[in-house]
C-alpha cells in the first residue's frame, strides 16, 4: 500500500503541474468516471426480529484516468480512485487507490506492446470471461446496476483483467497467404503472498501466458492457433504442489460474402492438460486430466442486420480443463455472500445468493482466475455453467435475431440441447434443454409518440432431466422472465418499470469438488424457489452511461422450505453516474 | 526455481528471435493502418473526449511553538511544543480539483496533503480528502431550472430555525486568523474591510452547515416559486453503530416571491438517528416553520415561526413553538437599528439551526475516539451566549445600533433573555480571550482540565459551572436570566503617511436568578463575564502590516456556583482596581475568579501575488486564585505561510 501511495504521490506531483499545459499540448489528457451511490435497504420479514430493520450505505467516487502521451506512439495510463463513504465527514472514510496502471505503445510502428493492467481475451475455449448467469443479450433491464457490477469488476467485452505484458505484431504477404498475425502475453493473475505469518508460509505466484497465431489465408479462409498456459511457480512460495494447465486450440474459419448476406462456417478443436507437480518429489505429477473439445458452427447474416442465424454442434470432453475460459464470475458457495443482510432470520442463517444479489451486488463477483472448476448453482445455470467451455457436454445450439426494418420489433433468441458425455455418479446422463428469447418493442413508433416509449421482455426456460431410478432421476425446471417498460415523460427524463421473476422447481445434485477439482460427493437438492425483483423509478439520461437514477426496489426469495424462511426486502436507491 | 528459469528462458528466446526477425527482415512490409485490424488479445486504445479539469488550492505552512511556563498539574513535564500545524486537521497542501464534462456536469474533490516534518522515522505523508467529493449538474425544463448535486461535504443553509450557521460580521478580534481566512490583495486591506464593513470572510463553511447527501435546488418555477432541499447526513447523524446506520437529515424549503418585496417560505426538517437496530428505536425531531419577509424603504421585517417535536426512548416532546423576529431599519438611516426577539421552547430541538440545543443531551452522537465527539457537541448547560446567538428553552430580545462620528465608528447592542422553564443546574460560557490557545492544549476533549470543566471544540473552548441551588429533580431551583451588552469602537487615522486602525471591543454578559436589563458585575448574579480587547493595526508598507492585540477577561461567580479550593479564608477580590485603591473594603469571592489575558503582536507580510506570511507571538495567562490549579502561562509563536494558486 505504501508503494502505491508513493506512486500516487509521484504521479500527482508530476502530472498536476502540467495539467494546464496538457489541455493545450494534448500530451496529458484525463477522462474517467464519477459516481454517487446511496442505498437504503429494509427487511420486511416478520419472522426476523434480530436483523436490523433498515441499513443504509453509499459512497461518492471519482476515477481519474490520466493518459500521458510523451510522444504519439506511447501512452502511460493511470487510474486513481478517490472514494468517500457516505456518512464519513472531514476526511474519515476516504480511500485513495491506484486502480490501474499501464504503459502501452507501438515500437517502430510494428510491434504493439502493453505492460501493466491488461484486459485480455483470446478464444472461447482458452481465455474468455463468460457472462454471469441470468444475463443474456446484453439486456437493459437493470442497466444501472449492471454497469456498476461490470465496472467495479473490470468486466469489459468478456475480457479478464490481468497484470503483465502483452505484445502483438503481424506480417503481410503478397503471395500464398495474406497475413500472419502474432499475439503473445504473460501475466500474473496472482502474486505470492503470505498464508500464515507464524509459520511463514506463502502461496506461489501464478502465471498465465499465451500466444496466438492468426492467418488470413485468402479472402475467405482464416486459420487460428491459440495457446494458453496457467502455471504456478512453486519456488515462489512454500506450498508443496503447483498446478499446470496448458490449453491448445486451432480453428479454421470460412467467410463467404455475397451482395446481401454473409455465410460463415467455423470449425475448431483443441485439447487441454492439467496436473499438479510436487516440490519434494522431482518430476512427479498427479491428478492428470487430459481432454479435448470440438465445435462446428455455420452462420448466416443479412448484411442489413435484419436477420441472422447460427447453428452448430459442440463437444467438450469431461476432462477438458481450461482455467482461463472456465473461471466463473460468481462462486456459488456458502462463503460468498451478499453485501446486505448476509445473515438473516432469528437463527442467523447465511442468506443464499439471490437474483437480487446477482443483479445488484458487485462484491459477490470474482476477478481471479481459478485453476479448478468453481462451484455453481444449478438452479441459475445448469446447462452451461462454464459457458461454451463447460466440460462434459455435447449437443447442438441455434441462435438468431430479427430486427424489423421499420424499427418496431427486435427479437433475439437462443436455444440449445446438450447432454452429458458421461454420467456423474451414474451411467445415466443428464439432458439440458434451454430456450431463451428477448424482444424489444418500440411503442413510440407504433403509437406515433414524439418521445421514447419502449417495452422489452425476455424469457428463459432451462430444463434438466436425467432418467434412472429414484436416486438417479433428475428433473429441474428453471424459468426466468424479465419485463421493462420505459417511457420518456419529459425530455431525457424516463419513467421506468421493470420486473424480474425467476422460478426453479425440481430436484438436482450439487457437485462437491475437492481441492483438485474432482467430484467427491453430491448434495441432493429439492427445490421450489421463486425470486422476484420489482423496480420502478425515474432516470434522467444525459447520454449513455451518464444519468441520475432514482429507484425503488422490492425483492423477495421464496424457498418453500421450513428451514429457510422466505426473504422480503425493499431498497431505495439513488445513483448519479457521470463519464468524465 | 529451475522451472521458472526454464519458463522465462523460453519466453526470452522466443521474444528475442521475434524482435530480431521483425527488425532485420525486409521481405515484407507493415502498414500502419493494418495494426488496427490484426488480431490482438488486448483492448484497442481509443482516445475519448477529455473533460476539462483544473486545479486550484493553497499551500499553508504553520510553524507553531508553544512554551508553557505555568502548566496544569497533570502535565507530563513537556512544556515546549514545536509543531508543523497546530494539531487541528487543516490541509497544508490543498488541491481543489474542478472538472466539467461535456454534459456540463461538474465534479470536484479537494485533496489534502500534510506533513508533520518530524524526520524520516515519523513519515506521515497521507493523501486524503479535506471534505469529500461532489457531483453537480443543472438542467432546465419547462418547469424551471434545477440543480442537482450529490456527495459532500456540501455547505448548506435554509432558514434560521432549520439549517443555518453563525457568521462573524462584527464584534470579533481581528488579530486571530483562521486557516480558511482568505487572503486579501494587500495585508492592510483585511483591516480596512473590517473597519468599513465589519465583515470577515472566513470561508463558505461559516454560516452554513456541513451536509452529505443529495441536494436539489429549483429556481424560476411557475408562479414565482422556488425550492431547495437535501436528504443526507450531517455530522450529528454520525452513529456508534457503523456506517450502515440509518441516520438521516432531510429538509426542504419552498419559497414564493410576491410583489413589493414580500417573500413567503415554508421550511421543513426531519432528522433521525437509529439507536437500536433490533427494536428499531430512533431519536429524532421534525420541524415545520413559516417564514415571511417584507422590505419597505425605511425598514424591513423578517419573521420565522414554527413548531417542532422531539422523540427518543428517553424523552418524548410534543410540539413546541419557536419564533425569531427581526426588525431592521434601513442601513441608510442615520442611526440604524436592529431589533431581534425570539422565543424557542425546550421541545423545539434542532442541531443544525442557528440556536443551541439545551434541552436534550442524548441527541448528541457519542462517536469518535473515547466517544468524545466534541467536534460536534457545542455548549449544552444553559449557555451564556453573546448577542445574536440563541438557545432553545429561552426567550429574549436584543437591540443593536451603530453610528459614525467622523472617523470613529461605534456599534453597540444590548439584550436580555430568560429561560422558559428551569433547566439543568449548570451554566456554560465560552472564553472571549485565549479561547484558541486553550483549545489547542487538548483538542476536542470533553470535561478536561484540573477540575474537569473545560470542553474543547473547534478553535474554541467552553467551561461548565455547577449550581448548588437545586430542586428535587436535580434541576436549578430557579429560571436563569441572561443579560448582554456589547460595544465596539473602530477608529481610523494616519501616522504620517501610514494608515492605522484601532478596534476596541467590549463584551459584558451575566447570568442571574432574576431579570436585569443590563449585565451586572457583582456577586448578586451567578456568573459575570466581562472582556475587553483592543486591536491596533498599522500599515508599515504596501506589503507589510503590523498588528498588536491586548485582551483581558474576567469571570466571577457567586456562592451558588462552584467554590474553589483556595485555602486562604480572605477570598479573592473581584475587582482588582478597587482592591488596589481600597484593599480593606474590597469585595471578595470564593467561587470563580478567572483572569484571562492575552498580549499579542504580529506582522502580515505579502511576499508575492497571492502569497503572504503571517507572524504572531502571543503571551497568554489564565489564572484563577480561587481554583489554584487553574494557572496557565506561556507564549505561542506562529509563522504562517499561505500561498494560493
Amino acid at each position: 500500500m505504501k508503494k502505491y501511495r508513493s506512486l500516487l504521490l509521484l504521479v500527482l506531483y508530476i502530472v498536476l503541474p502540467n495539467l494546464y499545459f496538457s489541455q493545450k499540448s494534448d500530451k496529458i489528457w484525463i477522462d474517467g468516471l464519477g459516481r454517487s451511490f446511496f442505498s437504503s435497504d429494509a427487511q420486511i420479514n416478520e419472522e426476523d426480529t434480530i436483523s436490523a430493520s433498515n441499513i443504509s450505505s453509499g459512497y461518492n467516487l471519482i476515477d481519474l484516468n490520466t493518459h500521458i502521451n510523451p510522444f504519439e506512439t506511447i501512452e502511460i495510463f493511470g487510474q486513481v480512485r478517490i472514494k468517500n463513504e457516505f456518512g464519513s465527514f472531514f476526511g474519515s472514510g476516504t480511500q485513495i487507490d491506484i486502480r490501474q496502471l499501464r504503459a502501452s505503445g507501438i515500437i517502430k510502428n510494428k510491434v504493439k506492446f502493453s505492460v501493466g493492467d491488461l484486459f485480455l481475451k483470446q478464444n472461447k475455449f482458452t481465455l474468455y470471461n463468460y457472462d454471469e448467469e441470468l444475463n443474456f443479450f446484453e439486456n437493459n433491464y437493470n442497466s444501472s446496476y449492471k454497469e456498476i457490477v461490470d465496472y467495479e469488476n473490470f468486466y469489459f467485452e468478456n475480457r479478464w483483467r490481468l497484470q503483465g505484458i502483452q505484445t502483438n505484431f503481424s506480417y503481410k504477404f503478397d503471395r500464398f497467404i495474406r497475413t500472419l498475425e502474432f499475439d503473445l502475453f504473460t501475466t500474473r493473475p496472482r502474486g505470492s503472498s503470505q498464508i500464515n505469518s507464524g509459520l511463514n508460509t506463502s502461496i506461489s505466484d501464478m502465471l498465465i501466458s499465451g500466444g496466438s497465431m492468426v492467418s488470413k489465408l485468402n479472402k475467405s479462409f482464416t486459420a487460428e492457433l491459440n495457446y494458453v498456459l496457467l502455471k504456478e511457480l512453486p519456488a515462489t512460495g512454500t506450498v508443496e504442489r503447483a498446478i499446470r494447465n496448458p490449453v491448445y486450440q486451432m480453428g479454421i474459419n470460412y467467410n463467404n460474402k455475397s451482395e446481401n448476406s454473409i455465410i460463415n462456417h467455423k470449425l475448431q478443436a483443441g485439447f487441454s492438460e492439467r496436473n499438479w507437480s510436487y516440490k519434494s518429489v522431482d518430476d512427479s505429477t498427479s491428478e492428470l486430466n487430459k481432454g479435448m473439445f470440438a465445435e462446428f458452427s455455420s452462420s448466416y447474416f443479412k448484411i442489413d442486420s435484419t436477420f441472422s442465424l447460427n447453428l452448430g454442434y459442440r463437444y467438450v470432453d469431461p476432462n477438458f480443463r481450461s482455467s482461463g475460459a472456465q473461471t466463473r464470475r460468481i462462486e456459488m458457495n456458502e462463503t460468498n455472500v451478499g453485501s446486505i443482510y448476509s445473515l438473516y432470520s432469528n437463527d442467523y442463517l447465511v442468506r443464499p445468493i439471490s437474483v437480487f444479489d446477482i443483479v445488484t451486488d458487485p462484491n459477490i463477483y470474482n476477478q481471479n482466475i481459478s485453476g479448478t472448476l468453481m462451484s455453481f448453482d444449478p438452479i441459475f445455470s445448469n446447462a452451461l455453467p462454464y459457458g461454451d467451455a463447460t466440460p462434459n457436454r455435447q449437443g447442438i445450439f441455434l441462435d438468431g435475431k430479427y430486427n424489423s426494418k421499420n424499427k418496431i420489433l427486435n427479437i433475439n433468441f437462443k436455444t440449445s440441447y446438450f447432454n452429458e458425455v458421461i454420467g456423474q455418479g451414474t451411467t445415466q446422463k443428464r439432458n439440458f434443454f434451454t430456450i431463451l428469447q428477448s424482444s424489444d418493442i418500440n411503442l413510440k413508433e407504433i403509437f406515433n409518440h414524439t418521445k421514447e416509449f419502449d417495452l422489452s421482455f425476455s424469457t428463459m426456460n432451462q430444463i434438466t432431466s436425467r432418467e434412472g431410478d429414484s436416486i438417479e432421476r433428475v428433473n429441474l425446471n428453471s424459468q426466468h422472465f424479465n419485463l421493462l417498460i420505459e417511457k420518456e415523460i419529459l425530455s431525457k427524463l424516463f419513467l421506468q418499470l421493470s420486473l424480474k421473476r425467476f422460478e426453479s422447481k425440481g430436484n438436482e445434485y450439487i457437485n462437491k469438488r475437492n481441492e483438485y477439482g474432482e467430484i467427491f460427493t453430491f448434495q441432493s437438492l429439492n427445490i421450489i424457489r421463486v425470486d422476484n425483483l420489482y423496480c420502478y423509478g425515474i432516470k434522467y439520461k444525459y447520454r449513455e452511461n451518464v444519468y441520475i437514477n432514482l429507484q425503488y426496489n422490492l425483492w423477495n426469495s421464496n424457498f418453500n422450505n421450513s428451514n429457510y424462511p422466505d426473504l422480503n426486502f425493499q431498497r431505495f436507491l439513488f445513483i448519479f453516474s457521470i463519464k468524465l | 526455481m529451475k522451472d521458472f528459469n526454464i519458463f522465462i528462458s523460453k519466453y526470452f528466446i522466443t521474444l528475442s528471435l521475434t524482435l530480431f526477425t521483425i527488425s532485420t527482415c525486409k521481405i515484407y512490409g507493415q502498414e500502419n493502418e493494418s495494426l488496427n485490424q490484426i488480431f490482438t488479445s488486448n483492448i484497442k486504445n481509443i482516445k475519448s473526449n477529455s473533460s476539462s479539469i483544473s486545479f486550484a488550492g493553497s499551500y499553508r505552512f504553520l510553524g507553531f511553538v508553544r512554551n508553557q511556563t505555568e502548566v496544569f498539574p497533570n502535565n507530563s513535564g513537556k512544556t515546549l511544543v514545536l509543531l508543523s500545524g497546530d494539531n487541528f486537521r487543516e490541509p497544508m497542501l490543498l488541491l481543489k480539483l474542478k472538472g466539467l464534462t461535456k454534459d456540463k456536469i461538474s465534479f470536484g474533490a479537494d485533496f489534502m496533503l500534510n506533513s508533520t516534518y518530524k524526520g524520516p522515522e515519523n513519515v506521515n505523508n497521507q493523501l486524503t480528502l479535506e471534505l469529500g467529493l461532489n457531483l453537480r449538474s443543472s438542467f432546465t425544463t419547462s418547469f424551471g431550472k434545477f440543480n442537482v448535486s450529490s456527495g459532500g461535504v456540501n455547505w448548506y443553509r435554509q432558514s434560521r430555525l432549520t439549517v443555518w450557521g453563525n457568521r462573524s460580521f462584527n464584534r470579533e478580534s481581528i488579530y486571530h486568523r483562521r486557516p480558511q481566512t482568505r487572503l486579501t490583495s494587500t495585508p492592510h486591506l483585511r483591516y480596512e474591510n473590517y473597519y468599513n464593513d465589519g465583515l470577515i470572510d472566513e470561508g463558505v463553511r461559516y454560516g452554513n452547515r456541513a451536509f452529505q447527501g443529495i441536494f436539489i435546488n429549483g429556481q424560476n418555477l411557475p408562479k414565482g416559486f422556488s425550492l431547495k432541499g437535501v436528504i443526507g447526513k450531517t455530522p450529528f447523524n454520525r452513529s456508534i453503530l457503523d456506517s450502515l446506520s440509518n441516520n438521516y437529515t432531510g429538509c426542504f424549503r419552498v419559497s414564493k416571491k410576491f410583489k413589493n418585496n414580500f417573500n413567503f417560505s415554508y421550511n421543513y426538517l426531519n432528522s433521525t438517528n437509529l439507536i437500536d437496530t433490533v427494536n428499531n428505536e430512533f431519536r429524532g425531531y421534525s420541524i415545520n416553520t413559516l417564514e415571511f419577509s417584507k422590505k419597505w424603504n425605511l425598514f424591513s421585517i423578517n419573521l420565522e415561526a414554527g413548531l417542532g417535536n422531539y422523540y427518543s426512548p428517553e424523552n418524548n416532546f410534543n410540539n413546541g413553538e419557536a419564533l425569531i423576529l427581526n426588525i431592521s431599519s434601513s442601513k441608510k438611516a442615520k442611526y440604524p437599528i436592529d431589533i431581534q426577539a425570539y422565543r424557542i421552547s425546550s421541545e423545539f430541538v434542532n442541531l443544525t439551526g442557528n440556536f443551541l440545543n439545551t434541552s436534550v443531551l442524548e441527541i448528541f452522537p457519542n462517536t469518535g475516539s473515547n466517544n468524545r465527539a466534541t467536534t460536534i457537541r457545542p455548549q449544552f448547560n444553559s449557555p451564556m451566549v453573546g448577542l445574536g446567538i440563541h438557545t432553545n428553552n429561552r426567550q429574549g430580545i436584543s437591540v443593536n445600533t451603530q453610528h459614525s462620528f467622523g472617523k470613529l465608528k461605534i456599534n453597540a447592542g444590548i439584550g436580555i433573555s430568560s429561560e422558559i422553564d428551569t433547566s439543568i443546574s449548570s451554566i456554560s460560557y465560552r472564553y472571549n480571550v485565549n479561547a484558541q490557545t486553550l483549545s489547542r492544549l487538548y483538542l476536542f476533549a470533553r470535561d478536561w482540565g484540573p477540575y474537569n470543566v473545560l470542553n474543547s471544540t473547534y478553535r474554541n473552548i467552553f467551561e461548565n459551572v455547577s449550581i448548588s441551588d437545586t430542586n428535587i429533580n436535580g434541576l436549578a431551583n430557579f429560571k436563569k436570566y441572561f443579560a448582554n451588552f456589547e460595544f465596539q469602537a473602530k477608529y481610523s487615522g494616519n501616522l504620517g503617511s501610514k494608515k492605522f486602525y484601532i478596534f476596541f471591543l467590549s463584551r459584558f454578559n451575566s447570568c442571574s436568578r432574576s431579570l436585569h436589563y443590563f449585565p451586572k458585575y457583582n456577586l448578586d448574579v451567578l456568573i459575570s463575564q466581562i472582556s475587553n480587547q483592543i486591536d491596533f493595526n498599522l500599515e508599515v508598507s504596501n506589503n507589510a502590516s503590523l498588528i498588536l492585540n491586548f485582551g483581558m477577561e474576567r469571570i466571577i461567580g457567586n456562592h451558588i456556583t462552584d467554590l474553589g479550593d483556595n485555602t486562604d479564608s480572605s477570598g479573592s477580590p473581584i475587582n482588582m482596581i478597587l482592591n488596589r485603591l481600597n484593599p480593606t473594603n474590597s469585595i471578595v469571592n470564593f467561587a470563580r475568579n478567572q483572569r484571562n489575558r492575552l498580549i499579542g503582536m504580529g506582522l502580515d507580510y505579502k511576499i508575492g501575488k497571492d502569497a503572504m506570511i503571517f507572524f504572531r507571538h502571543n503571551l497568554y495567562s489564565y489564572h484563577d486564585p480561587n481554583f489554584v490549579l487553574n494557572n496557565l502561562k506561556g507564549s505561542e509563536t506562529m509563522l504562517e505561510l499561505k500561498i494560493l494558486f
